[in-house]
């Protein structure tokens, strides 16, 4: 039995899973652990967003745009340090599968077999994995990156060019303008956040329903709070048109997103050590 | 000659031992752009506005990346800065502030008026080089600039 509360995340779009595992870790902990279930993103998100856990139950087959592997690395992205690790469930244990999946995991500490899960072997994952866990060090907030898109590919892809030159500081995203202002403004869905430091550095697309990139762009640039924070538009068009009005309104620089995945990541490395280690951002006052 | 080869860098400092530093590490990184300095906030404006001594620039290009020390005599950079992104016509072009200067009122004060960037300028000439590297590879190989279409 481990010292620390198990504090778990499930992510499982099957409640048939969620039961069973419920079951058997109320078979091995009695009523010492706290299970919460998010049966898709959205609501794994909302959860994480208000209670903070000490374990990630993740299905790999989550029936969602994403895969639960995709969410685990999106949360460790997001919260770095300070993120669960994950405990993946996977219905396919061939060791090619593994081996394949352990190549890009971020944080996960056990890969377990659905059909091979008894309450012993989870207790043992989780038991494990509390007590390796590392207390939380004490260091200097990175500063973090904001990215505006409304395309999930897009926003995958340049997590992945993060990923690729591990970058260590913490990679935020919103899917349109009135997510980003909510999120600058720290407001709506975005309220935990109020004592956390505004981003460093927003990757803005002027492409995005609800609120565009220009208005939005426009509208940071004017607020007495907001206009300091960089901004870098990053989008598919490179019409002369786009490029002038961003400029005029006060984008900090203008990029063209790369088409291929090796240029993202070179534009990427490129973007990231110019305005974290040769700039002085407005971030880094107090 | 490639489209932002062509770009014209101005540089505006009025210390003669930081400009001979700057062009040093230009000549270092063997970069291609025609680089012009000024030495002080009025030069600078009169130089951008096609004024004055440079009345025969009038129908030439406007520079494409401006790096801006803050400390100049006659109008400094801050006033200068202000009145640049003020300009419809020059607020395009992206600031770059390369000053000593750390004070956080500067740092703060010089993005609030819309400066693109803001650079410390480091104490060593190889950390000089590699900031200027690091620069001109950003705004000249990954970012569009509005006057190279």
């Amino acid at each position: 039995m481990s010292a620390i509360k198990p504090d778990i995340l499930l992510l499982d779009d099957d409640a048939n899973d969620h039961l069973l595992i419920r079951e058997m870790l109320n078979r091995v902990y009695g009523d010492e652990f706290h299970l919460d279930w998010a049966c898709n993103y959205a609501e794994g998100e909302q959860l994480v967003s208000s209670h903070h856990y000490n374990i990630f139950l993740v299905d790999y087959q989550l029936n969602d745009r994403f895969t639960g592997f995709d969410w685990s690395n999106t949360m460790y992205l997001k919260y770095k340090e300070k993120c669960p690790p994950t405990i993946l469930l996977t219905g396919q244990p061939d060791a090619e599968n593994i081996r394949a999946l352990a190549r890009h995991a971020l944080d996960v500490s056990y890969f377990l077999a659905k059909n091979e899960l008894c309450a012993e072997k989870l207790a043992r994952a989780i038991d494990s994995t509390l007590r390796n866990r590392a207390l939380v060090k004490n260091t200097t907030p990175l500063t973090s990156i904001l990215m505006a898109d409304d395309d999930p590919d897009d926003r995958l892809l340049v997590a992945d060019a993060f990923l690729e030159i591990r970058l260590e500081n913490p990679l935020d995203f919103v899917a349109d303008g009135i997510e980003l202002l909510d999120y600058l403004h720290r407001r709506g869905s975005y309220r935990q956040l109020a004592l956390s430091p505004l981003p460093g550095l927003i990757l803005l697309d002027l492409n995005m329903p609800r609120k565009g990139g220009r208005e939005v762009l426009q509208e940071i640039k004017q607020d007495a709070q907001l206009r300091k924070i960089p901004i870098v538009i990053l989008t598919t068009s490179g019409a002369e048109a786009d490029l002038v009005a961003s400029y005029q309104l006060g984008a900090n620089s203008f990029i063209v997103k790369p088409v291929t995945f090796d240029k993202l990541v070179q534009t990427i490395r490129i973007v990231t050590d110019y305005w974290l280690n040769s700039v002085t951002l407005p971030s880094a006052i107090g | 000659m490639s489209a932002s080869e062509r770009l014209t860098i101005l540089m505006a400092d009025d210390d003669p031992d930081d400009r001979l530093l700057v062009q040093d590490a230009f000549d270092e990184i063997r970069l291609r752009n025609p680089v012009f300095f000024v030495t002080d906030g009025v030069e600078l404006m009169d130089y951008l506005h096609r004024r004055g001594n440079y009345t025969h620039l009038a129908d030439t290009a406007l520079p494409g990346l401006i790096l801006l020390d803050l400390n100049m005599p006659k109008k400094d950079g801050r006033e200068s800065l202000k009145e640049i992104k003020q300009d419809p016509v020059l607020r395009t072009i992206p600031i770059i502030i390369l000053t000593t200067s750390s004070a956080e009122e500067d740092i703060l004060r010089s993005y609030d008026l819309g400066t693109n960037s803001f650079i410390i300028k480091p104490v060593t000439f190889d950390k000089l080089v590699d900031i200027i590297r690091k620069v001109t590879q950003y705004w000249f190989e990954i970012v569009r600039l509005p006057a190279s279409n």
